[in-house]
């Protein structure tokens, strides 16, 4: 057999051969080829898909294609290789209260600024959601605003959004009342009130939200596929500040409706007291417990500790820990912050580069970044990098919201996209 | 350790396949240039390739276009092993800088195909197990979806969308929800 034309060794040669040879064919016959493309090799559609560049919204919008398109887009394998680890999940900005001022004209100018009285969504520098601001209403079903008028957000972890709310004629600042919005399926469940006398007066310190997903396996799913299950934690200080006082919410235990009174732990010590939460008021989620850092004062000079909530059993246990760093902090520029890193909870100590760390806001724990105050310019907030210790100014938001009640929002894609493109059409 | 990989490379240098097309044309290429494909690397290595490898799976149209992309890249993988002995030589450096080039220019007018042949060669990058093929091709397609809406990519991959209309608002509805 002679060597046929294609062994050539060089590109050249081969392009003279297949590209203007397929060329001068003619482009009616091309157009012929063209009209009976067959369908993409189904089994192969993965392999492609999965070379498509890394643009969540578009990759989104590939599922209307065809059914075929949006299975594969809902199929928790193919996702998996679709986004690696480090881009499953991402910070799309802050869940944030308006500002409320005294000062009538500017109160004025806010509420010619923003007609709902719901939270606010602030995007993150890069935000997959692109720049715009908007409200938490407009990731809901349903008219909702009037329940989030004026509502707080406290946590979100996995897409639920813990806030507190301020229902008409629910027995007013004696009652407390909360509600768990599901961002990934734009449902609204309202807690049972809770009597605010639990809390001696002095309110709610820590809260947790946690997902299904933390609470071990789920033993029915919702008729959407998705589960909007979920346990509610609250912790306050009680009787002077002696006494740590647990409340808890399953919304799968439907039958109760109650929240469980969670063991209290009492400060041991002769003339101690608790307080805390240190770093954030949400708590670091480890190995099926929730864990806040709490300072106690006591003779013996201050001790700081972790209030450790199992969630499967709702026992109780406080840690006590050393930390590499003086227990005043005040003056120092760090802030300790509960940490968990590959299942083991860590402290660790909060700094920026150059700079006077005031407060943290809230963690961003997934991506690792903090919103938090600087001394130098407490009227801005800024987006903490806590490995590179670098940070990075929020623009112009401080005006108008009340960032010491902003609340990250890190979604995790995979989840996204099952739920909202895996559900039986 | 080098010395001893690279002459098992002369080795098999030397050692000749056939492969057989659908169509039952015969192709001769050096071991070498078959071993790209690790569905043909895995018979050799069992001893089952005398007389031939039969691929009913590849027509003589695409096999010859995919030894030409073997050829091409068993020359480059040789290539490199020979320079990474004398990594430090900038002559070297420049020749391999060169190759590379001409191997990305090879790659380009490679893909200059209709759709057709561009997915039987994806086909056959998948059955033949030739992970650099599979790569440039898919992702040859995936760059020409990018950027289209769904419309476009319907029509361009004759598509049929086989969603109801109540099906596609709801994607939409969930789309303008995340996205919008």
């Amino acid at each position: 057999m002679p060597p046929p034309p294609w062994t050539s060794r060089f590109g050249r040669a081969a392009k003279e051969i297949f590209g203007s040879g397929g060329a001068t064919s003619g482009t009616d016959a091309v157009a012929a080829a063209e009209q009976c493309v067959p369908a993409l090799p189904p089994d192969l559609l993965s392999e492609i898909l999965a070379r498509v560049p890394q643009d969540v919204a578009f990759l989104f919008r590939c599922a209307l294609v065809c059914n075929r398109w949006r299975r594969l887009l809902a199929d928790p394998a193919f996702l998996r290789r679709l986004l690696p680890e480090s881009g499953r999940s991402s910070l799309l900005g802050f869940f944030v209260q308006r500002q409320r001022p005294s000062a009538v004209a500017w109160r004025r100018r806010i509420t010619a600024l923003f007609k709902n009285r719901s939270p606010a969504f602030v995007p993150a520098p890069g935000s997959a959601l692109g720049p715009r601001r908007r409200f938490l209403t407009s990731f809901l079903r349903g008219a909702v605003a009037r329940l989030l008028d004026k509502a707080e957000p406290l946590a979100e972890r996995g897409g639920l959004v813990l806030l507190r709310v301020f229902p008409r004629g629910a027995g007013g600042r004696k009652m407390f009342s909360f509600c768990v919005c599901s961002l990934l399926t734009g449902k609204l469940d309202v807690l049972p009130p809770l009597d605010a006398a639990c809390f001696d007066g002095e309110g709610v310190r820590g809260y947790a939200v946690l997902p299904s997903g933390d609470l071990g396996p789920v033993p029915q799913q919702a008729a959407d596929g998705y589960s909007n299950l979920c346990q509610v934690l609250l912790v306050g200080v009680h009787s002077g500040g002696k006494q740590l006082n647990i409340r808890s919410f399953s919304t799968a235990a439907a039958a109760s409706q109650n929240w469980l009174i969670g063991i209290t732990y009492s400060f041991s010590g002769d003339g101690g007291s608790f307080s805390g939460p240190f770093g954030s008021n949400v708590a670091t989620v480890c190995c099926d417990t929730a864990n806040w850092l709490f300072q106690s004062h006591d003779p013996t000079g201050p001790t700081m500790f972790t209030v450790d909530v199992s969630v499967n059993t709702g026992h109780v246990w406080a840690c006590p820990i050393i930390l590499d760093m003086p227990v005043d902090w005040s003056n120092t520029g760090h802030v300790p912050l509960l940490h968990q890193k590959h299942n083991s909870l860590l402290v660790r100590s909060v700094q920026c580069r150059g700079e006077m760390l005031l407060a943290i806001m809230c963690v961003a724990e997934n991506s690792d970044t903090a919103l938090v105050f600087l001394y130098s310019y407490p009227g801005n907030a800024y987006l903490l990098d806590l490995q590179s210790k670098s940070t990075t100014v929020l623009a112009g938001w401080n005006e108008s919201f009340n960032y010491k009640t902003a609340v990250p929002y890190e979604i995790n894609w995979p989840e996204l996209f099952m739920s909202r493109l895996g559900v039986q059409l | 350790m080098a010395s001893a990989g690279s002459g098992d490379e002369k080795a098999a240098a030397a050692a000749m396949i056939t492969l057989i097309s659908s169509d039952n044309e015969k192709f001769e290429v050096t071991e070498a240039t078959a071993t790209l494909s690790q569905t043909i690397r895995h018979m050799i290595e069992d001893g089952c390739t005398d007389g031939g490898v039969p691929l009913p799976n590849v027509t003589s149209k695409i096999l010859a276009r995919v030894i030409e992309y073997c050829k091409k890249h068993a020359t480059a993988a040789a290539g490199e092993e020979g320079s990474s002995s004398s990594f430090s030589d900038a002559a070297f450096l420049e020749v391999d800088r060169a190759f590379l080039e001409e191997l990305e220019e090879f790659d380009d007018a490679f893909l200059e195909v209709d759709r057709a042949t561009l997915f039987d060669l994806i086909l056959a990058a998948n059955y033949l197990d030739i992970k650099g093929l599979l790569n440039l091709t898919c992702q040859k397609v995936a760059d020409s979806v990018k950027g289209k809406t769904p419309e476009q990519i319907r029509e361009m991959y004759n598509i049929v969308n086989d969603l109801t209309p109540e099906e596609e608002a709801e994607i939409r509805r969930e789309t303008q929800w995340a996205f919008e």
